[in-house]
């Protein structure tokens, strides 16, 4: 068992990423509320705009290096009432690459953009 | 090209405080970019694929289910999940979108609803969840 204690890990060459093996860190994620009004909680997110019913943007602080390199994974749902109350009611968020710096976020009922509750997501990628 | 084979990392400072750098002058928490939670579990015959983290999955019923953990996460608020729910090796299947959160520091609740508004099972089920753990 060999143990290393460390504040900074950086590549050799002093500057460059650190690979990890057979791990990959997300680059962003925040768990918000009231459609993207306020952060429970969030990494490299610098704030949260309601756009629109059912929308929100998310800005991150160390921008992505660019906007295809982005994988998002996301979820949303519209009361904290939860085990079989079936009252998630808010689904099928959709989410892109707005831009490097920014996450685009819609929330669903079924068919229509309804605002949210809750709204999650990570992000992974290159960062700039 | 330099390699470190070490069984722990842990901060000089504060136990879980790595800094990494993840980008040509980018730098974030290493502790705080790792996934805490991971599963793929067969929601229909209710058997777990693969994990991380996870103790006991229990079904609350159609297209509901409770994921137990075992290192809890230190605050209900402070935890990002996502949630997929396809078929698994199946290509053709109707649309059902997949909402989760937490009910507890430990226990992750996940509802699959099709089109119909109906709760129903889904054979693929994969969550993924960050956040800082007690």
């Amino acid at each position: 068992m060999s143990e290393l204690r460390a504040d900074t890990i950086t590549a050799s060459d002093g500057t460059s990423p650190v690979t990890l093996t057979k791990q990959s860190a997300a680059k962003s994620w925040i768990t918000s509320v009231d459609n993207g009004t306020s952060i429970n909680d969030s990494f490299n997110v610098s704030s949260t705009a309601d756009t629109a019913t059912g929308r929100q943007k998310v800005a991150i602080t160390n921008a992505f290096s660019s906007t295809t390199t982005i994988s998002c994974t996301a979820s949303s749902q519209n009361t904290t009432t939860l085990n079989g109350s079936g009252n998630f009611n808010r689904h099928g968020q959709a989410i892109r690459g707005d831009s490097a710096s920014e996450i685009f976020l819609q929330s669903m009922s079924m068919s229509a953009l309804a605002d949210t509750n809750i709204s999650q997501y990570h992000a992974h990628g290159d960062l700039a | 090209m330099s390699e470190i084979k070490v069984d722990t990392l842990t901060g000089k400072t504060t136990a879980n405080d790595i800094t990494v750098t993840v980008g040509a002058t980018a730098t974030q928490s290493l502790e705080q970019g790792l996934a805490k939670v991971w599963s793929n579990f067969n929601g229909t015959s209710f058997a777990g694929r693969s994990s991380f983290n996870i103790s006991t999955y229990s079904d609350n019923g159609s297209g509901d289910y409770t994921i137990s953990m075992t290192n809890a996460f230190s605050n209900v608020d402070d935890v990002a999940l996502s949630a997929n729910s396809p078929e698994y090796n199946t290509t053709n299947v109707s649309p059902a979108t997949c909402a989760c959160n937490n009910s507890s520091a430990s226990n992750i609740e996940i509802e699959v609803i099709n089109i119909s508004a109906t709760k129903v099972d889904r054979s693929a089920m994969q969550i993924i969840g960050v956040g800082d753990l007690a």
